[in-house]
């Protein structure tokens, strides 16, 4: 039995104040529901989020962190960090970071591997751009992009992994992915996950789709089969709409 | 014969006046559709986009007056030959848009009563029998009244016509069949009954197999195909359409966050629509900025809709001092809440109070 999850990935938004204020109303709000609910917001609220959510069910993830252990890498948080907030989940490999940051599969494959020797849960984000799709490349891009991140480690290790599918391109480009293309890839995904690590390991890895999930399409792109949750944007910046998709799952 | 004819007249003409005065009284919403029509994906003719208006009017008008000289039997070779055209044109281009699946409503009683692809094309099919039926029996069309009565007919039916299309241009449609006319629930228009049937579709893997192409269907896992290798192409195939709710497409976006449940919720909201502001009436904007303070004071919250960038709404603001924030909703969604660009509705929770074109501004109360 695959894990459901609706993760809220809350980007570079929201001030000490306004996770606070978020958190309570959306532990107020929050549905009866049998998916995980995960926040990911900015490092410097991780611990004030934590405190805010009190004894909700509700876990706070980082978005990123960096794959050394310590030493002098400026501005960046590693694994030992999160663990010491009781942090014990992880964003990896987000579109924006390989976009804007360079983050590329070699790089994201040893800070996986980071987070897998220290016990952090990945959620390991990946997926196509635009031009990848026109030219009919998405299926390699996305095998190979697991492949070269996450296709070193153990199987035992993909306990700890969560896959995220990102669409790049029908994500603020006016361009709409559709639950079927979700779950073509998602399916295509778990396969390319059965033939190296076995039918067993596909079976239970929770594959989340991040292609601008709405309260509107929450319920339809849920529905389809091998989609276990979402990686969601801008909408779990708002209670309500965060509120809504849980309740969809 | 003749009472065959006779059938065929009032059938053919009461259908005429009926479907012709449904789209009359929305002009701009038959405009749109036939700028669907000369799109480039459909008939590919775009330089007839700018005329959309004016060929629905003309359209709209002509058809309920030949369905008004059929009735009355007046000029019946000129009214026959005219139907029958029509027909032969309207039927090509619904096979056209059935066969290809171009336009998914042809538009033929506006939003009145919605009809598939191939109901249209049947529905013309049945009214080119009943018209051939007219042409080969013409002689039978005998005129009720005198000549001169006729001409009266005539002339105040083209003259009513025109006057009604150039009224509901001026404010609205005096009969609103959109699914966003005023008493309506917009919440209510998008809700989904739990045992609305769901979208089911099969997807169709495409292999090579000992060198030859073969597609392996499946409800949506992807297929184990022993030594077979994947083209990457996929094909999905929707075989039960999903239950589509009334209003199936209303949201309202800022900077990627969905507000509609905010708007949707507001006990008192204005909303200052305009589908496309390089389309806009500028002069409006003046007066509407005037009833945005109005309603403001009057403890309503305002917000703006446009298609429009945000470069576009920002200058306007500017220009006219419009004290509220512009959201994006899409423009298909504005053009059919209403027709008038730029428009004004006021909600309450939810359910739409008020709903007035820019010419109409002075009818709103607060």
């Amino acid at each position: 039995m695959r894990t459901k999850i609706v993760a809220g990935n809350w980007k570079m938004n929201k001030n000490l104040q306004e996770t606070e204020a978020l958190l309570t109303e959306l532990s107020a709000k929050l549905p009866d529901t049998n998916a995980t609910v995960i926040v990911a917001p900015t490092f410097v609220n991780l611990q004030a989020a934590q405190s805010a959510l009190g004894s909700s069910t509700i876990k706070v993830a980082a978005q990123n962190m960096h794959f050394a252990e310590s030493g002098a890498y400026t501005g960046e948080i590693s694994a030992d960090m999160l663990l010491s907030l009781d942090i014990d989940t992880v964003i990896l490999g987000h579109s924006e970071r390989r976009a804007y940051f360079g983050e590329d599969d070699a790089l994201l494959a040893k800070k996986v591997n980071t987070a897998i020797e220290k016990g952090l849960k990945t959620i390991f984000c990946f997926g196509e751009e635009l031009e990848d799709r026109k030219a009919d490349k998405h299926f390699d891009v996305v095998e190979s992009q697991l492949k070269n991140a996450l296709f070193s480690l153990d199987a035992s290790a993909w306990k700890n992994i969560v896959l995220a599918y990102e669409p790049v391109w029908a994500i603020g480009t006016g361009e709409t992915a559709s639950p079927e293309q979700a779950q073509e890839m998602h399916a295509f995904i778990r396969k390319t996950i059965a033939d190296a690590f076995g039918a067993a390991v596909a079976d239970e890895v929770s594959i989340l789709y991040g292609g601008s999930v709405k309260p509107s399409n929450a319920g339809e792109i849920f529905g389809k089969p091998d989609v276990d949750g979402g990686l969601i944007g801008g909408a779990s910046l708002v209670a309500d709409d965060f509120v809504a998709i849980i309740a969809a799952i | 014969m003749k009472y065959i004819v006779w059938i065929s007249r009032i059938i053919v003409g009461v259908l005429f006046i009926i479907s012709g005065w449904i789209k009359l009284n929305d002009p701009m919403g038959f405009s749109f559709k036939l700028e669907e029509y000369f799109s480039p994906g459909v008939l590919d003719l775009p330089f007839l986009t700018p005329l959309a208006l004016g060929i629905s009017i003309f359209v709209v008008i002509v058809e309920v007056i030949l369905g008004i000289l059929l009735l009355i039997g007046f000029k019946p070779k000129f009214t026959v030959w005219s139907l029958l055209l029509m027909i032969v044109f309207f039927t090509f281009l619904t096979f056209y848009s059935a066969y290809f699946n171009k336009v998914t409503d042809c538009g033929c009683f506006g939003d009145a009563v919605k009809l598939t692809p191939w109901e249209s094309f049947t529905k013309d099919v049945i009214l080119l029998v009943f018209i051939l039926i007219l042409f080969f029996g013409r002689k039978y069309i005998t005129p009720l009244f005198p000549p001169k009565t006729n001409w009266i007919i005539g002339g105040v039916a083209l003259v009513a016509c025109t006057w009604f299309a150039n009224h509901v241009l001026n404010h609205l449609p005096t009969v609103d069949f959109r699914p966003y006319k005023i008493g309506a629930n917009i919440q209510e228009g998008m809700s989904v009954p739990e045992d609305a049937p769901k979208s089911i579709s099969e997807y169709r893997w495409k292999f090579i197999v000992d060198g030859e192409e073969k597609i392996f269907v499946t409800n949506g896992s992807f297929p184990n195909v022993e030594g077979g290798k994947f083209t990457n192409e996929v094909e999905t195939v929707e075989i039960q359409k999903a239950y589509e709710p009334p209003i199936h497409d209303f949201t309202i976006e800022q900077n990627g966050v969905d507000f509609s449940e905010r708007v949707l919720n507001a006990q008192k909201i204005m909303l200052v629509i305009a589908y496309d502001l390089k389309k806009s009436n500028y002069e409006a904007f003046e007066k509407i900025a005037e009833v945005a303070a109005k309603a403001k004071q009057n403890g309503y919250r305002v917000i703006g809709m446009s298609a429009s960038s945000k470069e576009m709404t920002d200058e306007l603001r500017a220009e006219y001092g419009l004290d509220f924030d512009f959201y994006f909703t899409d423009e298909t969604t504005l053009k059919t809440i209403v027709r008038s660009n730029p428009a004004v509705l006021t909600l309450k929770k939810g359910t739409i109070q008020q709903k007035v074109h820019y010419n109409d501004l002075d009818k709103l109360t607060f």
